[in-house]
């Protein structure tokens, strides 16, 4: 045995006065680096709890879980992430749609119970909350493609104004494939769908290029799809996850793509529902989308449905408000075909009276009451009565219904929302110059933004916070249009109203003034004791959860119920009847 | 560096250009990409990739091997190996790539013309199962100590199975798919079907 042995043991004893050469880390904070992948941090204002992340991880560290208080237009899903299983690889921050998860670059966490480790970011705070740095999504990087595959157009721009031919092109099979390709699944679309279509379900369908199941899922819920894949409001995209940095999906044509596989629908269509209805009749009053999707849904469980319709073809404001160069009426009659070949009966030219009414309520199970808003609220403006000032809604039935309709070398059309412009681009099919006067700014119109645009570059002259002051008549038959600049006021909290500046006045010479603020409801066909005892403060019609009214056996929707006033709205109205009434004759299926 | 049959590569005003025409010259026409005025991208033929290597290290400016990695490519049945080499006083670099069968996965070793390949291929070998006959410390773990499973970095890898096998849930996590989530909360219901 050497020296060098046996000392050894005593020597090690110099080391305990030394320095230890390790770092104590649980003492000694050391920072990550500036792009460290540390804990999770979640924005949790920003977050819309899509759960793009716990979709991509690939070692399912997070689960979606709900949150008291979750954002308007969320699902109400914040992540949680395990990290017994998180692996740091930041997939989940990289392909995060609206930015709002990160990796902070705090490293370091000490516990004795492993159970604790596992947290929803923003919400369970943490020190590291508002770190800085630590690991973020590269700007302009994106795991999902942020561009909208772009829809093609008919024709050149100058060319449009030349023809009622339909405007929009549509997708190709490889356009609708690529655009459905950058859906991540998250359902937000469907809270925000009024009639909370299956939207992920069949735009996963349009993906895989089968196109019949898409169909299907569409016509679950909505009986007039390829109207709604033409004109839909579609609030489904507003909320699109992709849309918080990018555009969003084309929800609305990709609906369109799907429901234009098939000129003959009743091939690809099944529904295997109970015959519940037979025996019951319902008598629906107004053909507007909330009717026919009552009739329809009814009509297949076995209900004996009429429609009564006013026009001479239905389809209500979705008929006679909008042009045909966005909604061509043989698209609208496919739709309908299968309507009456699935069961409806529907009776146009048909306006229902008072007396008649009191022989439905006799002589049906129920009825529906769909008749929409057909009353044009005025200018509220001198010469508001002079020949040549017109309501638009007017103008847009008699235009539909085939009758000339005059508008002259330049027409002013006074409002901002879809009937307006609406009103603007057949005025410019007619010839004429036509300005949009509206009373704020561009960016509170109401009009669907592409119908804006596609105004504008149809040579629709855009005039904003333009209060019209009166109407003079001008020699020769024309009219001065006399208008006042606004000024945008904000006062509390909700959006700035447009407040007249005194003393100036502005004058156009026009040959026609189309006037499109808005239209009320309109009662008179009713008896009067019905009337009185279901409507309300506003002229329009209350009902309960059930869509029904104060009316024992009487429905209703749309337009004069809800507030929206759009077409999917509607049709959520009338798929809540068919419920109500399913469930007021007592054939619903017991708890 | 002098190359008898083009001159002294120093000189010119675009290495990255000159390179690529003297490997084209001396070895093939292979597919070039200029991705950045310091970095071309050459796919290589796997017969060609070690004497471009070779010449490049004995002869040209490009002396340095700065990365070797490797990707899978699942659907083609390759993986790729891509070095990247370096000129460290031109600040120029060379992504050389080569495609494998991804069946046989074997490539022959640059150990002896760079020592630090020894660990590149070590790791490679390890998270891809690509081997390297002749490497020195093929098949001794890199990371993955006592690692029975398919090399992780193969895009077959299951890694959620496997996650679910080594560290299985523990009880109290629950998780909700917000599209069926949403369905349920807003009452998402069908009519026909």
């Amino acid at each position: 045995m050497s020296l060098k042995n046996v000392i050894a043991p005593f020597s090690a004893w110099a080391r305990a006065v030394q320095k230890p050469f390790t770092v104590p880390t649980a003492e000694t904070f050391r920072p990550g680096a500036d792009r460290y992948r540390g804990w999770h941090i979640n924005d949790t204002e920003q977050c819309i709890g899509c759960g793009t992340c716990s979709d991509i991880c690939q070692n399912s560290a997070i689960d979606m879980k709900p949150v008291d208080e979750p954002n308007k237009g969320d699902s109400g899903l914040r992540p949680l992430v395990d990290y017994g299983r998180c692996c740091w690889c930041a997939l989940c921050v990289d392909v995060c749609p609206s930015g709002s998860l990160g990796l902070s670059s705090n490293y370091i966490w000490i516990d004795r119970d492993p159970d604790v480790f596992r947290y929803i970011p923003g919400v369970d705070r943490k020190e590291w909350d508002s770190d800085e740095k630590g690991w973020r999504k590269d700007d302009g990087f994106n795991l999902v493609d942020p561009d909208r595959v772009p829809m093609p157009m008919m024709m050149p721009v100058e060319d449009r104004v030349k023809t009622w031919a339909e405007v929009v092109l549509g997708y190709t099979e490889a356009e609708a494939r690529a655009e459905a390709a950058r859906c991540v699944e998250c359902g937000l679309c469907v809270a925000a769908c009024p009639a909370h279509m299956h939207i992920p379900d069949y735009i996963a369908a349009i993906r895989d290029g089968h196109y019949d199941v898409a169909v299907n899922h569409i016509y679950d819920n909505n009986p007039l799809p390829e109207m709604c894949g033409k004109v839909c409001t579609r609030r489904c995209e507003d909320v699109c996850s992709i849309g918080v940095n990018g555009d969003p999906l084309a929800i609305r044509w990709l609906k369109r793509f799907a429901t234009e596989q098939f000129s003959d629908l009743s091939a690809v269509l099944s529904h295997e529902q109970p015959q519940i209805g037979t025996g019951k009749s319902v008598a629906v009053i107004g053909g507007g989308p909330g009717g026919l999707t009552t009739a329809f849904y009814l009509a297949v469980r076995g209900f004996k449905v009429t429609v009564f319709e006013a026009l001479p073809q239905v389809g209500g404001a979705t008929f006679f408000g909008i042009p045909k160069y966005r909604f061509p009426l043989g698209s609208l009659e496919k739709q309908i075909k299968l309507m009456t070949d699935w069961g409806v009966e529907i009776k146009t030219n048909h306006k229902v009276e008072p007396d008649e009414f009191k022989q439905l309520q006799q002589d049906y199970d129920a009825i529906y009451i769909g008749t929409g808003l057909l009353k044009p609220s005025s200018l509220r403006a001198e010469g508001e009565d002079l020949p040549g000032v017109m309501p638009a809604i007017e103008m847009l039935i008699d235009h539909h219904l085939g009758k000339t309709v005059e508008v002259g070398q330049h027409v002013v059309v006074v409002g901002g929302g879809n009937v307006a412009i609406d009103a603007a681009r057949i005025s410019r099919r007619l010839g004429a110059e036509v300005t949009i006067a509206y009373r704020r700014r561009l960016e509170d119109m109401p009009a669907d933004y592409e119908e804006i645009e596609d105004a504008e570059a149809e040579g629709v002259h855009l005039m904003t916070q333009n209060i019209p002051l009166r109407v003079e008549q001008l020699p020769g038959g024309r009219l001065d249009f006399i208008w006042g600049p606004a000024e945008m006021i904000s006062e509390g909290g909700g959006r700035p109203r447009p407040k007249l500046i005194e003393g100036i006045e502005n004058h156009l010479a026009v040959d026609k003034v189309i006037v499109a603020i808005g239209q009320k409801p309109d009662l008179r066909w009713l008896p009067a004791d019905v009337a009185e005892q279901i409507s309300n403060s506003w002229g329009g019609i209350t009902c309960d959860e059930n869509g029904m009214t104060a009316a024992p056996g009487v429905f209703a929707g749309g337009d004069l119920v809800n507030s929206t006033a759009d077409a999917i709205s509607a049709i959520a109205d009338g798929l809540k009847a068919v419920d109500g009434i399913i469930n007021y004759l007592g054939l619903g299926t017991k708890p | 560096m002098f190359d008898i049959n083009h001159g002294n590569l120093d000189d010119s005003p675009d290495v990255g250009q000159e390179i690529v025409r003297r490997i084209h010259d001396r070895f093939g026409d292979f597919p070039a990409r200029f991705q950045k005025a310091d970095l071309v991208r050459l796919d290589v033929p796997q017969k060609d990739i070690i004497p471009v290597l070779s010449w490049l290290r004995t002869e040209t400016p490009f002396v340095q091997l700065t990365h070797l990695t490797a990707v899978d490519w699942l659907e083609d049945g390759q993986f790729e190996l891509m070095y990247l080499v370096t000129a460290p006083d031109l600040m120029v670099s060379l992504h050389l790539c080569v495609r494998l069968d991804r069946a046989k996965a074997e490539a022959e070793s640059v150990f002896n013309l760079w020592l630090q390949a020894e660990t590149y291929e070590q790791e490679i070998n390890e998270m891809f199962g690509i081997h390297f006959p002749g490497s020195p410390r093929q098949g001794v773990p890199f990371i993955l100590e006592g690692w029975r499973d398919m090399p992780p970095m193969r895009r077959d890898f299951d890694t959620v199975a496997y996650c679910d096998r080594t560290h299985p849930v523990r009880p109290g996590r629950e998780h909700q798919d917000s599209r069926v989530y949403v369905g349920r909360k807003f009452g998402e219901k069908g009519y026909l079907k």
